[in-house]
């Protein structure tokens, strides 16, 4: 999906990008308020930056999502490395792990508010929990691909535990935990927001929410922007490279960053 | 899903159930570390689900907020479908449209919810428009991806034949692409439940789940949230094994057809 952007920049592509600007200008001209001309947002981010409040959100929310991430993926790991190795525990967790991945995110924070309040463990909790599913489903999917008559031959050869890990286990986990990782990312990022806007009193979200109130459309579209920029990033420099290394292996679903909420 | 983890055998379901009920009881330790307020009891929260099964107001926001889901849904795959095509068709579409997709993709969904009420105020309409805005790069994602798997040799001979340009879209391309769309299709009807409450929710829309959720919080009826939580899982569930039930069918039939 993203893959083709960096080999060659299609003319098209470029069109499509003014296109949007220029139809975002006309829009704002024409409704005269409700949608600030982009030398609004650009004097917004401006002044977002000069005063600090760009880094500090920022740092704010990258680091509740890191956090989150973090522990979200340590725990998708160890349960679907647990469950790769041992059927049973795949079934006995199939229940958690379909209503978690079902259940819309705003009602886990409505949740999550009531028992943490309002601030950075809330954010910090649910960040983390829906980055679960997404490092479980990669990793369980990830040992589902190791080659069964791979493990034939191992056991055929008489290979010694400890290389079956070393060329077997472990680069299928590495890859499994790579994709996980860039895909659940970008996941953090946007549930750390969304938590941040319905519960915190500082972060991206909150500086969003906070637009909001004080009717300035100009820094809620300079605090998207931040957003794109993130993702755009995310993506750059994780998402992207690990896609290209994966289809040289194995044709993968490079839909599987779409699906968010 | 790949071929071992298909559940053969009562084991899996043994294994399932047991994990229903490890989850159960950890959830009862869990309610009497916390005390009930903070975490209901399971036997509370049925009972909050059995409540709002049988109340009306709750019903009235349920089958509000699907009525607003499906209405998007529909939405949604004409509008990915005709542009997906049409993109599928022209590369040069593609490109022209793939800033406004990926802008879409990496937008947070909060943040467009919020764009929603700046520029169109709140309302029923809008959490549709952001619901469909959102769930679009899916259903359109996959529609270029179906017509550029359309059958070369079907393609072909109705080319030699020099069938009228209608009837190759008609015949070949509409069928191939709606079939493989299927899959996206399920995926896109979970994500819209999701994004439709999320919606409804950072708007503020007047009846349905969204609202219903907000009350619940603002009581503190953790029960109510919880009955809520297991609903529209249990919808989620519901609508994309329905789904699965057609796709699999409608494969079938296709697949015989040919």
């Amino acid at each position: 999906m993203n893959v083709s952007i960096g080999s060659q920049i299609k003319p098209f592509y470029l069109v499509g990008g003014v296109c949007i600007l220029l139809a975002w200008e006309l829009v704002a001209v024409r409704t005269t308020g409700a949608v600030p001309r982009l030398r609004a947002v650009g004097e917004s981010l401006l002044i977002l930056a000069e005063t600090g409040e760009l880094w500090r959100q920022l740092a704010v929310s990258l680091h509740r999502s890191l956090t989150g991430l973090t522990i979200g993926a340590a725990l998708g790991f160890i349960s679907g490395a647990a469950a790769g190795f041992c059927k049973p525990v795949y079934y006995l967790l199939k229940p958690l792990i379909g209503t978690l991945l079902s259940s819309p995110a705003v009602v886990v924070v409505m949740l999550a508010m009531v028992w943490f309040g309002v601030g950075s463990s809330m954010a910090i909790f649910i960040t983390a929990l829906f980055t679960v599913p997404i490092m479980y489903v990669s990793v369980v999917e990830g040992m589902e691909l190791i080659d069964a008559d791979l493990l034939e031959m191992a056991a055929v050869y008489r290979l010694s535990r400890w290389n079956l890990w070393w060329s077997i286990y472990l680069p299928a986990l590495a890859t499994a935990i790579l994709t996980g990782f860039a895909f659940a990312a970008g996941t953090a990022f946007r549930k750390t927001v969304m938590a941040e806007l319905l519960g915190s009193n500082d972060g991206i979200g909150f500086a969003m929410a906070m637009t909001r109130f004080n009717l300035d459309a100009a820094r809620l579209f300079a605090w998207v922007a931040v957003c794109l920029v993130v993702a755009g990033v995310l993506d750059f420099v994780l998402v992207s490279p690990v896609a290209r290394y994966l289809q040289r292996w194995r044709t993968v679903s490079s839909d599987a960053g779409v699906v968010h909420e | 899903m790949n071929n071992r983890l298909k559940p053969r055998g009562v084991a899996p379901l043994l294994w399932m159930v047991t994990g229903i009920v490890v989850f159960a009881l950890a959830w009862q330790a869990m309610s009497q570390v916390y005390g009930p307020l903070l975490v209901a009891t399971p036997a509370e929260t049925l009972e909050a689900t059995v409540h709002l099964f049988t109340s009306p107001p709750a019903a009235a926001a349920f089958s509000r907020t699907l009525g607003r889901v499906l209405l998007a849904l529909g939405l949604q795959i004409m509008a990915g479908l005709a542009v997906g095509m049409l993109a599928g068709f022209y590369p040069w579409i593609e490109d022209l449209l793939k800033p406004a997709i990926s802008i879409l993709v990496a937008v947070p969904p909060v943040a467009l919810a919020l764009f929603v009420i700046f520029v169109f105020g709140g309302g029923e309409r809008q959490v549709v428009a952001a619901a469909v805005a959102l769930g679009f790069p899916l259903l359109y994602n996959g529609a270029v991806t179906a017509v550029r798997s359309v059958d070369v040799d079907l393609l072909e001979m109705l080319r030699v034949f020099r069938v009228p340009r209608a009837t190759q879209l008609l015949a070949a391309y509409v069928p191939a692409t709606v079939h493989s769309l299927l899959p996206s299709i399920l995926l896109a009807a979970g994500l819209t439940v999701r994004l439709m409450i999320m919606a409804e929710v950072i708007v503020g829309v007047d009846r349905g789940i969204g609202q219903a959720l907000s009350q619940a919080r603002v009581h503190m009826a953790t029960a109510e949230i919880f009955a809520w939580m297991l609903m529209m899982a249990t919808t989620v569930l519901l609508i994309e094994g329905v789904m699965l039930y057609l796709v699999k069918s409608h494969v079938l039939a296709w697949q015989a057809r040919r």
